[in-house]
């Protein structure tokens, strides 16, 4: 997992004076796909999962699985309600992600959306236990070859000042580099960026895309793995210009990103009515900045370098690194230098060199020359995601507060993030066990807890395909992973805590990362995950940090129990191993710890986890509160990296332990912005944890436990791991119905069926005959009576007195206010009987 | 040759107009300039501007046409407007900037038709390229 580290020019800017932004939110307006009304009636509102449809406007084949379906009892409305695109639709049926929220009724209006959301997606158990997901996607071999995970970068916000079309255009661009697949490897990209006015390199990881016109577009792109497997990723470029403005008559109250609640959240006020009739409920939000640093100061905003030289040719400034600080426009001061002392402006900047109006003299490096701003106010964001760093938060509407007063009155929002949003959608029973062929929905060869957040992220919901996603990497195989009825968020949690200490979390553009929290990861681990984002100094931050010291130990012992898996046979293949830390006598202070059913890959490896455990959780310094006095965007809660810090050391009231000469590391915990809008600044407050080490090691002492003995005093294996094979997964409820001919002496025709008076799928058609040999049929759906249907099976079946199942249809839906017709068209010998039943599901 | 100040104001920068010359002439006010709304102090014992620069044009007194005249820029309490003014820095050259105009709110002081002491802010001061 990568992050952007802060360059000397950003530093520069961060520490300039003037800095200033103006707050906007951008509410994406997704285009209408297709429009059309539901033509069927509905017995009952339980568990919907496709409905017919008639009237349609646009082109049935242009909705896509995962779009957002408005509900509504007007055209356009969504009054009703909003479900989710399940598969491609057919001409007559949509299908949708299984719901029992919605009041469906016949003509109901209906309006695809080209917009795609964060969904759960419900699985499904028939009458034999076959689990399905999303209802009907049936295991083949999605645990042996993996669907793709597409990481394309966040949404895109961008803000035209001017007016775009008649030449102006404006650009953005995505890298889906960073894509992914399980035991496998990408090979091919395939963008699609319908409205973009130009595009290059679509079938690269990295395209540009071209916009010339305000509006919020769909950008996708098809990712195909080495294995055969592809999938699709969709996010969204919004375009705002002069003539399509944002929302700017917003306050920006508190924008907070906390790792231990895992994401961040925002809260913003309104004012225009306009504005706020246009936002939909539960609707996304992108709070976004124009950001400008640099003034007048000149002893603040300046370059003092020996390595500054001059050409005269070019009229070029030298310098080997952050001469880009000085932007075009600016005018400069030039001192210390032997011929070129003086005032300039600056036409062309670059980091390592300027071009400037006025002549030059030749003249090497050599002088100490200072270079400093004489006015200048830079236009620039600065970020974590280039091209986005505008963003200060992508998220969803998960509250809104009305004020009602006699000055018009305002609407606060609560926006938050993906991991909200993931805490709020119910996932069913997690289970998956060892299978080296996997045959079923449970089963994974070699599990590991990246796969089980795999499936639950990609087959579980639709995170997959609309936020970026990075897992563990971490391959320590268990013999089962599972995880109880919870929140999707919640069951990620446990997967990942309890099995390999890891932590979900995502950023301020809603992007997932699950890592092993930086202070369970061994030194050569570390070291090579970790870097210094940057060096807080006390030109960064405000006039009081506030360090919290707990000198008393919390954990005086370490319990840690966990198994190895070989990957091979649960029965035979797992190994369990105990550490204690620092051993079997306690520290003076603290309680003890118990943390077992952890993934080990080796006994020391127990003991070096066990020492890590106790390190972290006997931080000196779990927190460190640090007012930043710049806007600073860089800092964000995840990915994990270090920053680290240095205080003057006639500010230090006591010992910091080295957290205040630069030399220690210190994790970001939370940071929270602060918007004044009354002078545009923009600051931030960073809490920060310490790097604790014990005696320079990460690792405090840690022994080989005891593993449990039985009655005998014999080593037992661990009573409760491996974990109980799992349960299978919990299916949604199944409703059926049967409807059974019974026919004696059966002879050549036809034979009426019941009115349907719902629609249903057919499951299973079994039929036997009694006496004689066969008897050859066939079941109609007949929209009359009299007149012939279709058949449900593609060729008559033939039921012979042992029986026979089929469970494959040509026609998969029986539809309401249909009949059904058993047609014989042979029989062979001299039956008494044929009984043929049709099983259905509703 | 007629002397002509440097403060402007429009709607856009194309639109800019000398006060000089606006269909009724408005005289230079005094000018105030800060580089940062506001001030925080750093850990390092050193002050940091912050926020956006400020501008305030400020008459002892203004007629009412003139007061009125100033009053189209700015109908509310607060417009976008492009001004012209002088700043403190750079030998207190003219810059132009996009800014929010704000209408004082407090009452004004009239005494003989004139507003006295007569004061509007312009925050948010964008620098414009010239």
């Amino acid at each position: 997992m990568t992050y952007h580290v802060a360059t000397p020019t950003e530093l520069a800017y961060l520490r300039s004076p003037g800095q200033f932004s103006k707050i906007y939110l951008g509410f994406p307006q997704p285009s209408t796909i297709f429009t059309c009304r539901v033509n069927q009636t509905f017995t009952t509102t339980d568990m919907i999962r496709e409905f017919i449809y008639d009237g349609g406007t646009g082109t049935y084949t242009d909705i896509l699985p995962g779009m957002t379906i408005w509900v509504g009892l007007s055209a356009g409305a969504r009054d009703v309600g909003m479900c989710r695109v399940r598969k491609a639709p057919t001409s007559t049926v949509i299908y949708i992600g299984e719901t029992s929220e919605l009041d469906w009724a016949d003509d109901l209006y209906i309006t695809v959306k080209d917009d795609f959301g964060l969904w759960p997606k419900h699985m499904f158990r028939d009458i034999d236990h076959v689990v399905f997901m999303d209802y009907d996607v049936a295991y083949s071999d999605q645990h042996e070859d993996f669907d793709p995970v597409p990481v394309m970068g966040p949404d895109a916000v961008l803000f035209y000042q001017g007016t775009l079309g008649g030449g102006n255009t404006i650009q953005t661009s995505f890298d889906a580099s960073p894509s992914w697949v399980i035991e496998s490897t990408i090979t091919t990209y395939s963008w699609s960026a319908p409205g973009a006015s130009a595009t290059s390199g679509m079938s690269t990881a990295t395209p540009t895309l071209t916009y010339n016109a305000p509006g919020t577009y769909r950008v996708s792109c098809l990712i195909t793995a080495a294995n055969g497997k592809s999938f699709t990723g969709y996010r969204k470029v919004i375009v705002f210009d002069l003539t399509a403005l944002p929302v700017s008559q917003a306050l920006l109250r508190s924008c907070t990103g906390d790792v231990e609640m895992g994401g961040w959240e925002a809260e913003i006020e309104l004012y225009d009515s306009t504005e706020l009739a246009s936002i939909v409920e539960r609707g996304e939000c992108f709070i976004f900045a124009r950001d400008w640093y640099g003034s007048v100061l000149a002893e603040d905003f300046s370059l003092v370098s020996s390595s500054v030289s001059f050409v005269a040719s070019t009229k070029r400034i030298l310098n080997p690194a952050a001469l880009d600080v000085f932007t075009v426009g600016m005018t400069i001061s030039v001192s210390g230098s032997t011929s070129n002392d003086g005032e300039y402006l600056v036409v062309e900047s670059t980091p390592t060199y300027l071009v400037v109006a006025q002549a030059l003299t030749t003249e090497s490096a050599g002088d100490l020359v200072t270079i400093t701003a004489l006015y200048n106010q830079a236009e620039v964001s600065i970020g974590q995601v280039a091209g986005r760093e505008n963003i200060i938060l992508h998220g969803w509407i998960s509250a809104e507060r009305m004020i009602v007063n006699k000055k018009g009155g305002y609407a606060t929002f609560r926006v938050q993030g993906s991991n909200f949003w993931l805490d709020s959608m119910e996932g069913f029973m997690i289970g998956f066990e060892h299978n080296l062929t996997p045959t079923e929905w449970i089963h994974f060869d070699q599990p590991t807890p990246d796969k089980a957040l795999w499936n639950h992220l990609h087959w579980r919901s639709t995170a997959s395909a609309v936020i970026d996603i990075q897992l563990t990497g971490d391959t320590r195989l268990c013999g089962a992973v599972e995880a109880s009825v919870g929140s999707l968020w919640q069951q990620m949690v446990t997967m990942c805590n309890e099995y390999i200490l890891a932590r979900p979390c995502t950023d301020r553009y809603s992007r997932l990362f699950v890592q092993i929290e930086s202070e369970y990861q061994p030194a050569a681990t570390r070291s090579a995950s970790h870097s210094t984002l940057m060096q807080l100094t006390s030109a960064d931050y405000g006039e009081e940090i506030e360090a919290e010291y707990t000198p008393l130990n919390t954990v005086n012992q370490i319990s840690l129990s966990g198994m190895y898996f070989n990957g091979v046979n649960v029965d035979t293949g797992l190994v369990a191993y105990a550490s204690l830390a620092n051993g079997h006598s306690f520290k003076r202070y603290g309680h003890n710890e118990t943390i077992d059913r952890v993934v080990l890959s080796s006994q020391s490896q127990a003991n070096e986890l066990a020492g890590l455990i106790m390190t972290a959780r006997n931080n000196p310094y779990p927190t460190i509160t640090v007012p930043l006095i710049q806007d600073n965007r860089l800092l964000d809660i995840c990915p994990q990296y270090y920053v680290t810090m240095i205080v003057d050391s006639e500010n230090v009231p006591r010992s910091l332990n080295g957290i205040a000469d630069g030399s220690y590391n210190l994790f970001v915990q939370s940071v929270s912005y602060e918007f004044d809008d009354l002078t545009g600044f923009f600051s931030v407050q960073v809490t920060l944890k310490f790097e604790n080490k014990v005696n320079g090691e990460y690792a405090d002492l840690a022994v080989t436990g005891d593993l449990p003995t039985n009655d005998n005093g014999d080593v037992d294996p661990f009573p409760e791991f491996p974990p109980f094979p799992p349960f299978p997964p919990f299916p949604s409820y199944q409703a059926s119905r049967t409807y059974t001919w019974v026919i004696a002496v059966p002879t050549v025709g036809g034979i009426p069926g019941p009115k349907l008076k719902e629609m249903h799928k057919p499951l299973r058609i079994s039929a036997y005959c009694v006496g004689g040999t066969s008897v050859t049929f066939n079941i109609e759906l007949r929209s009359t009576i009299g007149t012939a249907g279709v058949d449900l099976m593609a060729s008559d079946a033939v039921a012979p007195t042992t029986g026979i199942d089929v469970s494959t249809f040509a026609y998969p839906i029986l539809i309401p206010d249909y009949w059904l017709w058993l047609d014989i068209s042979a029989k062979s010998g001299s039956p008494t009987h044929v009984v043929i039943t049709l099983a259905t599901t509703v | 040759m007629t002397y002509r100040s440097e403060f402007e104001i429009g709607l856009t920068q194309g639109g800019l107009t000398n006060l000089d010359v606006l269909s009724t002439p408005v005289v230079p006010p005094k000018w105030f300039y800060s580089s940062f709304a506001d001030t925080r102090s750093l850990g390092n014992g050193m002050t940091r501007g912050v926020g956006a620069p400020v501008a305030t044009w400020r008459w002892g007194f203004i007629k009412k046409t003139q007061r009125d005249k100033l009053r189209t820029f700015c109908p509310g309490v607060s417009a976008s407007v492009v001004i012209r003014t002088y700043t403190t820095e750079s030998l207190d050259s003219a810059k132009e900037f996009s800014c929010i105009m704000f209408w004082p709110i407090d009452a004004e002081e009239i005494n003989a038709g004139r507003r006295l002491d007569f004061t509007i802010e312009f925050r948010n001061l964008v620098l414009l390229s010239e």
